[in-house]
């Protein structure tokens, strides 16, 4: 058993491993020994090589999938399903376009069973955060990319969450939507004092928003490496800091894709 | 193939991608004669070249009845009614029939294929069954049902039945299938029951498929029902033409062709608009 | 238990009750042979047709003969219907000029013009290519002019930007981009072209499948019945296995 129960984590992730359909000949493993500890508003990066298992490490914590091997614990309680808590949040939209902008954010809420008028003032209110709140009664399909993207963060904010898991969510996006997008991003993240892990391919992303970057090798997916990053925000992409990070962060990353390719270059046709 | 039915069902009003791009002067040509009056003018010469032929006596009246003379069939039939039935009575056996095989296969077929799409057991055990009867010209199981259930209603609901029920089995188990992934990802995360993920999920992202397997069902349905009733009826517009041949009154056979497509074109256009009605998100992903 | 079986086997398991259903209800006496012939009451009436043939015909000349019909109605009408379809795409006077009788054509039941083409062409084979002509026309019809209606604006201003004229964009991209739905307007309209010429030859033939399988029912044979449906839906399927590579082999470049 557990020696100690990790009350005051975020997510605490102990031995983590993940075999895909185990015990077939289709068995594919994923990731191996994830140790990693999140605290309360902390953001965390994590940054690997395509097919490393971040999305998998994200669904493990948000309890869609169980780990073939080890523990999850979040806030003192063992990860043993989805739990309002910790919401997902996806790379291309995935709101629902039967449903208004209102309507989508109100989801979980309506999920959860809240009264209709409770449902439409969270809506309301999670909106304004993320500065939606005319786009209430609009459809998605009337919304620009990133606007789709911030209502997508309203809807994973309307459950007050504990624990954000982004995958990927700003990879569509333009470059200059984008880095408007992770200034807002970090605004909403510091007024709800929830703690952020965040997958991404870009090494800008990750120095522009990590309190802590995690590298992962190639697979199966393991730490490489923990980068804790402690400039000041707003960050300066051109100061001389950013630029080691940088350097440093690319040079853990391109070891593993080259790893990854000649693996996959090895593989019988 | 399901998806072509979506695109013509869907068919936009007039507006050619104007490959030749009109230079100068075009404009205000177009602007004298509208792009809808040639339909007017299509359908108006039409109808004066069919009146032309048959009435000019070009044509022996008795092979090509004059649109006056289905005129007077129409008035005469409303009035008198046809070799013992009415106008409307064979309309509503026709449509009635059409209702119980149609709606029978709704009822049966999307629940079937709703959980064909949803598990993997289901669609394992019974798609085979499905794709065998896809391909079969339905008016070849007629001869067995007759054999089965007699020439009365029953075996021609079974065979508008047999004949929609694949259809829309197929259409609403693609159209589970086709679910986006991570929309079901975040109404589990949310903690969304597995009923309520599929009231609130599946449902609502199948039902586009759902709607344009129904469309395509029902018109082939029409097609059958009408068949049908050639083969073996005793009323119903199928059995009108049929009999109006025995008996050499085209301008019967006539009339019986123009209310068939006036109603062939009212069903499709009635399935559109409930389409419109309950799907509205269609084509916004 | 069904769940850790994987679906191959769970195909074969569900196929193999049927096939016990049937092989019981049928040896049992449940059914008379009229109603359900056994599979091995159907097997030989499958190898008697296949090798005496069914009223001086062979089975092979009934199905090539029905086969030919198709053949001459799909062809003749999706490639009027492709052309007129074209046209409808580019020039919206011609669109509006044909629209109502394609909309029109397209969800009336073909048999009952064929009572009327009976009239006016006898009951030979004219009267039932010229509805298979007309079954065909519509599907096709609608097919290229959507197909036409879809091309990308994009992919125009590009190749007008590159100084194509515009005999050059209709050849080298409306058609190319309008080709895949055109070809999938073709199999849609085979395969009602199909159905219908059965059906016709089951209501007015004298020689085909269809009307085989008609004339051996009016005879209660319901061995040459069940043999010729299923006759009847392994020449459906196969046609459209045809159509299938055709349009595999056209627009490789339409596999998304
Ligand atoms: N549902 C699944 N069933 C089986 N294998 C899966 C499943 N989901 C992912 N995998 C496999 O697990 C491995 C990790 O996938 P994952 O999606 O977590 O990678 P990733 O790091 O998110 O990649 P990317 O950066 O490309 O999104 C991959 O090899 C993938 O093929
Ligand atoms: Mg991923």
């Amino acid at each position: 058993m557990a020696s100690s129960v990790p009350a005051f984590d975020a997510v605490t992730c102990r031995g983590v491993g993940k075999v895909w359909a185990p015990g077939t000949p289709r068995a594919h493993e994923a990731l191996r020994d994830i140790d990693l500890a999140v605290a309360p508003g902390e953001f965390v990066v994590l940054l690997g090589p395509s097919g490393c298992g971040k999305s998998t490490l994200l669904y493990l914590i948000a309890g869609l999938q169980d780990a073939t091997m080890g523990e999850l614990w979040s806030f003192g309680g063992q990860v043993a399903g989805p739990s309002p808590d910790r919401s997902l949040i996806f790379q291309e939209t995935s709101l629902f376009p039967w449903l208004s902008v209102g309507q989508n954010v109100a989801f979980g809420l309506s999920i959860r069973g809240d009264m209709p008028d409770a449902r439409r003032a969270a809506a309301r209110e999670a909106l304004a955060r993320v500065g939606l709140a005319e786009a209430i009664d609009k459809r998605p399909d009337e919304l620009s990319g990133g606007m789709r993207q911030r209502v997508a963060v309203a809807r994973a904010l309307a459950m007050r969450p504990k624990v954000l898991l982004m995958d990927e969510p700003f990879a569509a996006l333009d470059v200059q939507t984008r880095s408007k997008m992770q200034d807002f991003l970090l605004d909403v993240w510091r007024a709800s004092a929830a703690s952020v892990l965040f997958v991404t391919h870009h090494i800008d992303e990750a120095v522009a928003l990590a309190d802590r970057v995690v590298v992962f090798t190639s697979r199966p997916g393991r730490i490489k490496a923990v980068v804790p990053i402690d400039m000041p925000r707003p960050r300066d992409p051109f100061s001389p800091a950013a630029e080691a990070l940088r350097r440093q962060l690319t040079g853990l990353l391109q070891d593993e894709v080259d790893r990854a390719f000649a693996e996959q270059e090895a593989l019988p046709a | 193939m399901v998806q072509l039915m979506v695109t013509s069902a869907a068919s936009r009003p007039a507006a050619g991608i104007a490959v030749a791009a009109p230079p100068g002067p075009a404009p205000a040509r177009q602007r004298r004669v509208p792009v809808s009056a040639f339909g007017v003018i299509s359908v108006a010469a039409m109808v004066l070249g069919w009146w032309a032929l048959s009435a000019g006596g070009a044509v022996p009246r008795d092979l090509l009845p004059s649109p006056g003379d289905v005129w007077a069939a129409a008035s005469d039939i409303l009035r008198n009614g046809y070799r013992g039935t009415t106008l409307w009575g064979n309309a509503l056996s026709t449509l009635g029939r059409l209702g119980a095989g149609f709606g029978l296969a709704v009822l049966a077929g999307v629940p079937l294929g709703l959980w064909m799409g949803s598990s993997r057991v289901t669609a394992a055990a019974l798609d085979w069954i499905i794709q065998f009867m896809r391909p079969l010209p339905p008016l070849s199981y007629m001869i067995l049902l007759i054999l089965w259930l007699g020439t009365g209603n029953l075996s021609k609901s079974a065979l508008l039945f047999l004949t929609a029920f694949p259809i829309v089995v197929a259409a609403s188990a693609a159209g589970v299938r086709g679910v986006n992934k991570q929309r079901l990802q975040v109404a589990l995360a949310m903690g969304a029951s597995p009923f309520q993920l599929f009231r609130h999920v599946v449902l609502p992202s199948a039902a586009p498929m759902v709607l344009t397997g129904l469309q395509v069902a029902l018109a082939a349905a029409f097609s059958t029902v009408v068949s049908a009733e050639l083969l073996a009826a005793t009323d119903g517009l199928g059995w009108m033409v049929i009999s109006a041949s025995s008996f050499l009154r085209n301008d019967v056979i006539v009339l019986c062709i123009l209310l068939l497509g006036g109603l062939g074109v009212t069903l499709a256009w009635m399935m559109r608009v409930l389409d419109r009605r309950l799907v509205h998100w269609r084509g916004r992903d | 238990m069904l769940r850790s079986l994987p679906s191959w086997a769970i195909t074969g398991l569900s196929a193999g009750v049927l096939l016990a259903l049937w092989v019981g209800v049928t040896s049992g006496g449940l059914v008379r042979d009229l109603f359900l012939p056994g599979p091995l009451d159907l097997w030989d009436g499958l190898t008697e047709l296949v090798q005496e043939g069914y009223k001086g015909r062979s089975l092979l000349e009934h199905m090539g003969m029905s086969l030919l019909r198709v053949g001459a109605g799909f062809l003749t009408g999706a490639a009027a219907g492709t052309l007129l379809g074209l046209g409808m795409g580019f020039a919206p006077r011609v669109d509006a000029a044909a629209a109502p009788f394609i909309e029109f054509l397209r969800p009336l039941p073909q048999l009952a013009y064929l009572v009327l083409l009976i009239v006016w062409l006898g009951i030979g084979e004219t009267s039932k290519i010229t509805m298979l002509f007309l079954a065909a026309l519509p599907v096709a019809a609608v097919a290229a002019r959507d197909g036409v209606r879809n091309v990308p604006p994009d992919r125009l201003r590009v190749a007008r930007a590159l100084g194509a004229s515009e005999w050059q964009v209709l050849r080298h991209v409306v058609l190319p981009s309008a080709l895949p739905e055109v070809l999938i307007g073709a199999r849609l309209a085979l395969g009602i072209v199909y159905g219908t010429l059965i059906a016709s030859e089951i209501i007015a033939g004298s020689n085909g499948i269809g009307w085989m399988i008609m004339d051996a029912g009016r005879f209660l044979r319901s061995d040459y019945v069940f043999a010729g449906i299923a006759m009847i839906g392994l020449a459906g399927i196969a046609i459209d296995r045809i159509l299938v590579l055709i349009e595999r082999r056209v627009v490789h470049w339409a596999g998304r």
